[in-house]
């Protein structure tokens, strides 16, 4: 269980600073929408993984779009914008959580 | 606001990306992790006059062991041997090479050798799996020529809120499957709490925006 917090708090910095590095403003608002966002994704798709479906990167895809539209509507911006966020922000978390296991 | 060409593009892309698998050998993949074995012996103090030694492949190459508990690399395969004393010290181990370490251990009338092989893991289990250890209790039977006779009596798993669980092997070539204790209050906090009450945050945000 403390690996999982450890991940969703890293998950909430690393999403968090890719989406300010795109706003480049509001930044506890900005953390604020990558806690909540995380806490609903992280949990549900490690739960779902773990004892339901673990084929990663199809879960990795359900989580970018999902994530999409919650940026989408939480930072008003277009589909496209929000998808390419979304993308790049799971990239980057997914990155770090594979560098992370072979360390 | 519907999404665009592009948008449902990229959706594609990541579906298509979605039917590569992954797969690696040896490697603990993501969300998971590794529940080595541990070994004792209960009653090595009963057999004074002999050295009980741990050989194996790829490692370790000579152990000797004693009343307290042995790991070893979670890929080997390992056995144990007895060697008489006298036969121990007459002979040096220690100072001989791999080869002739095995084929001592492997071939020497003098010393007994068990069938029973040991190995390095329990395997992989999810990371959200209480399961922390494995510590498998081993009864030496009978010491009768070069045979040793030397079994898996029970089996203690660990896990980590502090439980411990015993069950006795049945069969020696069939490791008894854990009990889980069930899952604990950060669990249901973790999965089921937290999600409702950021998914309750999110639908209230949008919903106070839509109306003012």
């Amino acid at each position: 269980m403390y690996s999982l917090i450890i991940a969703w708090i890293l998950t909430i910095f690393i999403e968090f600073i890719v989406i300010w590095g795109f706003k480049k403003k509001y930044p506890f608002k900005l953390l604020f929408y990558s806690f909540i966002v995380n806490s609903i994704t992280l949990p549900l798709a490690s739960y779902t993984y773990f004892y339901i479906y673990s084929n990663l990167i199809m879960l990795e895809v359900l989580v970018i779009i999902i994530e999409g539209l919650f940026l989408k509507y939480l930072l008003n911006i277009d589909y496209k914008m929000a998808m390419l966020l979304s993308l790049v922000a799971n990239l980057s978390t997914f990155l770090v959580g594979v560098i992370w296991g072979y360390l | 606001m519907k999404p665009s060409k592009s948008v449902k593009i990229l959706i594609l892309l990541l579906i298509l990306l979605s039917t590569m698998g992954i797969s690696s050998a040896d490697v603990i993949n993501p969300g998971e992790k590794n529940v080595p074995f541990s070994y004792q012996i209960s009653n090595i103090q009963d057999y004074p006059d002999y050295v009980f030694i741990l050989h194996g492949t790829p490692n370790p190459s000579i152990e000797v062991l004693n009343s307290s508990e042995f790991s070893f690399y979670k890929l080997s395969t390992c056995s144990i041997y007895a060697v008489p004393r006298n036969v121990y010290n007459e002979v040096q181990i220690d100072q001989m090479d791999e080869t002739q370490m095995s084929e001592f251990l492997k071939n020497d009338s003098r010393v007994a050798r068990s069938s029973l092989k040991l190995e390095g893991t329990y395997g992989n289990v999810n990371e959200a799996n209480p399961l922390e250890t494995a510590l498998i209790i081993l009864n030496i039977k009978s010491i009768q020529g070069n045979n040793l006779d030397i079994q898996k009596e029970k089996i203690i798993y660990g896990y980590n809120n502090g439980l411990k669980v015993e069950k006795p092997f049945q069969s020696q070539n069939q490791t008894p499957e854990p009990t889980s204790p069930g899952p604990s209050w950060d669990y249901y906090i973790y999965f089921i709490v937290l999600p409702i009450i950021a998914l309750g945050i999110i639908v209230f945000i949008i919903i106070r925006r839509k109306t003012s």
